[in-house]
């Protein structure tokens, strides 16, 4: 009953605090002349209180998924709100790229934000992986996205030191180009 | 799971890359024209056309009685269009269009000049105007294009410069938006039809009904165009721009002496230079950027060192003494010196300064900055620096800087400025600095737990670490370099099979812009270091060469010259200037600085005798 309890603490407040990310990234970063701007350190301490709570959440549902509690509770929740939050470090990232952070922000910022974006997708994909495993059918059904977000995060690590991925990206983006201009 | 689908599905329809997607499918080569070059070939039928109307637009000036017609040359099947520019000032200069028909295709020649004479305003008729008017020609080529309204999403069926629109309704007279107008006035893609219906009102005489109402469709052109005010050989045109010159030795050294003569001919008597000029408009824009006169100065100088043009020197000069004004000494630490414009200290403006004092050290040693000077900026950026070697980029001389900014440009020129430091005075300590400034930015700029994030196209600093190469050679330093040069190479297009020539060695853009021309000369300076550190620690090795090769041939293509600006009202202005892009008219003192020092850079690998771009000044080395 208390893991239940724990679990359900943690997922909402992973929620919770990912949805304050995505918030503060589309409002308080970078807005020209907006008054009371975040600071690279904000974002940083909300993107870990987020990964803490997100922790919380993986060890409780593993917990609980290792107890054998009743099988016919879903595991659902649990994958959204690590996928969540998985989503709104990716999403604070871009849009923090978008607003040219890289003039205020140091790389541990940005660092951050990119392991907080993996690891919740790679917990994601545990839950999912374990609760499949279990009959768990909600949870099976969206077993594919914290895979997806999982590659994408390992495709945008690749993409920072594999060139042959680098040039095939320019050769996309040149062809891309051409394609629309004569 | 379907939901799920669908909503992505939805997602994708409704996201711009379908539109895009779809347009590039909708795009379709113009009918008819399988086989013709980009730019279209020689012709003397035309260099006899437009000669001949030369002669008859001539003697309309001057009085004499019009030459007779000789004989029928152009095919009369072709329907071509003369125009006649004339460049009045004020961004007035035409263009005056008048229809090639007739039997006799001479005979249409000498009616079409005619007509345009009699629409000429009175004072456009001045001989001295007639001087240095230009004509051109378009005659159609293969057939004509639909396209729908608006030229599909964001214009993408339509090609700035390539692409003209004939309009047609009823029994009018059919109206033709020529090719070259796009760039010329300049017009977007997406406007292009907008502009076409404006004009057939304005100037075709149409209703704006009509105009609503008409039928339209693309269509293309041979053009060309006389190649000097007043007359010359003509040249073909192609999307609003000629053929530029070839990449050789005495063709870089001319572009980069008309480059400083226009920069010199901008500097005026208290040494400020101009910071944009609109060429559309013919006249000067607002904004001033303290850094970016210490560019351009710098340049100017570099110019001097290859044309010995004394005029440019003693501009240089001036603008020195108005950077000198903007300098303060640091009451808190005498003895160091900073730049201030505003109230802001910019670490970048001494990076740069110093980079100007030291090149005025080189080509004028007597009229030189007193050595202390330079080194009291150089102490200033020793200041600036972190325990960690991170340089800060704002210097808080007034108790009033707030700015928590951290420029990516600023550092590699303030090491840049420190190497330059080294090359006059031979002192290590200013090696050691950029040493220290260097080391942070390539193993901790953008490097943090265990993942290196980014490679930013950093021109200041791939020359900074290139030239720091000769005194202190690191194998971190250098690979770094590399990948600063290939972050830029991935930037442009460099596939000459799918690549227009006119775009080749030019950067990849968004859907509704050309390749700009001021980034190709920073990325010109930078990706003419990289060859040079490529020529020296990997001979046989040619990729940055290559890569700098067609990014310098992009600039030499896209300077304002004689032969590229014949649209432009006041031509003697803009020559030797580079804007933005050939679609805007900003024409902006640090967009002409770092084309000039991109081909400086790139002389070295084309003529043995250029200047040393890292030279030790006398008796250091």
């Amino acid at each position: 009953m208390k893991l239940r309890v724990l679990r359900w603490v943690a997922v909402v407040a992973t929620a919770v605090l990912a949805a304050q990310l995505v918030w503060a990234a589309s409002s308080k970063v970078g807005v020209p002349k907006r008054e009371a701007l975040w600071t690279a350190d904000q974002f940083m301490s909300a993107g870990l209180w987020m990964g803490l709570a997100a922790l919380a959440t993986l060890v409780a549902s593993v917990a609980l998924l290792r107890s054998g509690a009743d099988s016919r509770i879903t595991h659902l929740v649990d994958v959204v709100a690590l996928a969540g939050a998985s989503v709104a470090a990716g999403y604070t990232l871009s849009c923090a790229v978008a607003a040219e952070r890289m003039n205020y922000w140091d790389a541990i910022h940005f660092s951050t934000l990119v392991w907080l974006g993996f690891l919740a997708a790679v917990g994601a994909t545990v839950v999912a992986s374990l609760a499949t495993r279990r009959g768990d059918e909600p949870a099976r059904a969206l077993g594919w996205l914290p895979g997806l977000l999982t590659a994408l995060w390992i495709l945008a690590w690749m993409l920072t030191w594999f060139s042959p991925l680098t040039d095939f990206v320019a050769w996309v983006a040149g062809s891309w180009y051409l394609a629309t201009h004569g | 799971m379907s939901v799920l689908l669908v909503a992505f599905v939805v997602g994708a329809v409704r996201s711009p890359l379908f539109p895009v997607a779809r347009g590039i499918l909708d795009r379709e080569p113009p009918p008819g024209l399988d086989d013709e070059p980009f730019y279209p070939p020689e012709d003397e039928t035309t260099e006899r056309t437009l000669g001949f109307a030369r002669d008859v637009l001539n003697a309309h000036a001057w009085g004499e009685p019009r030459p007779e017609p000789t004989k029928t040359e152009l095919d009369p099947s072709r329907e071509c269009l003369l125009s006649l520019y004339v460049p009045m000032g004020r961004g007035d200069v035409g263009p005056y269009v008048a229809t090639l028909s007739g039997d006799g295709m001479d005979t249409g020649v000498a009616d079409a000049v005619d007509l345009l004479w009699e629409h000429l305003e009175v004072p456009a008729r001045a001989a001295d105007k007639i001087e240095r008017s230009r004509l051109k020609l378009d005659c159609v080529v293969g057939g004509e294009r639909t396209f729908p309204e608006g030229g599909g999403h964001r214009g993408m069926l339509l090609d700035q410069g390539l692409d003209g629109i004939v309009l047609r309704y009823k029994d009018r007279e059919r109206y033709r938006w020529l090719p070259s107008w796009a760039i010329e006035r300049p017009v977007g893609r997406r406007h292009m039809l907008r502009s076409a219906r404006r004009l057939a009102r304005r100037h075709g005489g149409w209703s704006k009904k009509d105009a609503k109402r008409a039928e339209f469709a693309a269509f293309r052109t041979r053009a060309y165009v006389e190649s000097e005010p007043g007359g010359g050989t003509i040249v073909a045109v192609a999307r609003g721009n000629v053929e530029g010159p070839e990449l050789k030795a005495e063709n870089l050294r001319e572009a980069m002496a008309i480059a400083g003569r226009y920069m010199a001919r901008e500097t005026n008597q208290r040494g400020k230079i101009t910071y944009h000029y609109d060429d559309r408009k013919d006249s000067v824009e607002g904004g001033y950027n303290l850094l970016r006169h210490a560019g351009t100065v710098y340049s100017m100088l570099q110019a001097y060192r290859i044309s010995g043009d004394a005029e440019v020197l003693a501009a240089s000069e001036r603008a020195i003494g108005y950077f000198r004004r903007k300098m303060k000494e640091d009451v808190k630490h005498p003895g160091e010196w900073f730049a201030v414009e505003g109230r802001r200290a910019k670490l970048g403006a001494i990076g740069l300064g110093l980079l100007m004092f030291v090149e005025h050290a080189k080509v004028a040693p007597e009229s030189a900055a007193d050595i202390e000077l330079l080194r009291g900026m150089g102490r200033h950026i020793e200041r600036m620096m972190l325990p960690s070697g991170e340089l800060v980029s704002f210097y808080n001389w007034d108790g009033k800087e707030k700015s928590t900014r951290k420029s990516i440009f600023y550092s590699g020129e303030a090491i840049l400025g420190l190497v330059r430091l080294h090359q006059l005075t031979g002192e290590q300590k200013w090696i050691d600095i950029a040493v220290k400034a260097s080391d942070f930015l390539v193993h901790d700029r953008w490097v943090a737990l265990g993942i290196r994030l980014h490679v930013p196209p950093d021109a200041w600093l791939l020359q900074a670490l290139v030239e720091l190469d000769r005194v202190a050679p690191d194998p971190g330093r250098a690979d770094y370099a590399r990948a600063l040069g290939r972050s830029i190479a991935q930037l442009k297009l460099l596939d000459e099979e799918r690549t227009p020539p006119d775009l080749l060695g030019g950067e990849i853009s968004s859907l509704a812009s050309l390749p700009p021309t001021a980034t190709a000369g920073s990325f010109g300076e930078a990706l003419s270091a990289w060859a040079r550190l490529e020529a020296r620690r990997t001979p046989d090795v040619v990729t940055a060469r290559e890569v700098a090769a067609k990014n310098a041939r992009f600039q030499l293509r896209s300077q304002l010259r004689t032969a590229n600006t014949w649209y432009l009202s006041n031509p003697d202005r803009a020559h030797g200037g580079w804007r933005k892009r050939m679609t805007s008219g900003e024409v902006r003192n640090d967009h002409v600085q770092h084309n000039l020092s991109g081909l400086f850079g790139i002389l070295a690998l084309y003529d043995e005798d250029a200047p040393d771009i890292g030279l030790m000044v006398g008796g250091t080395q």
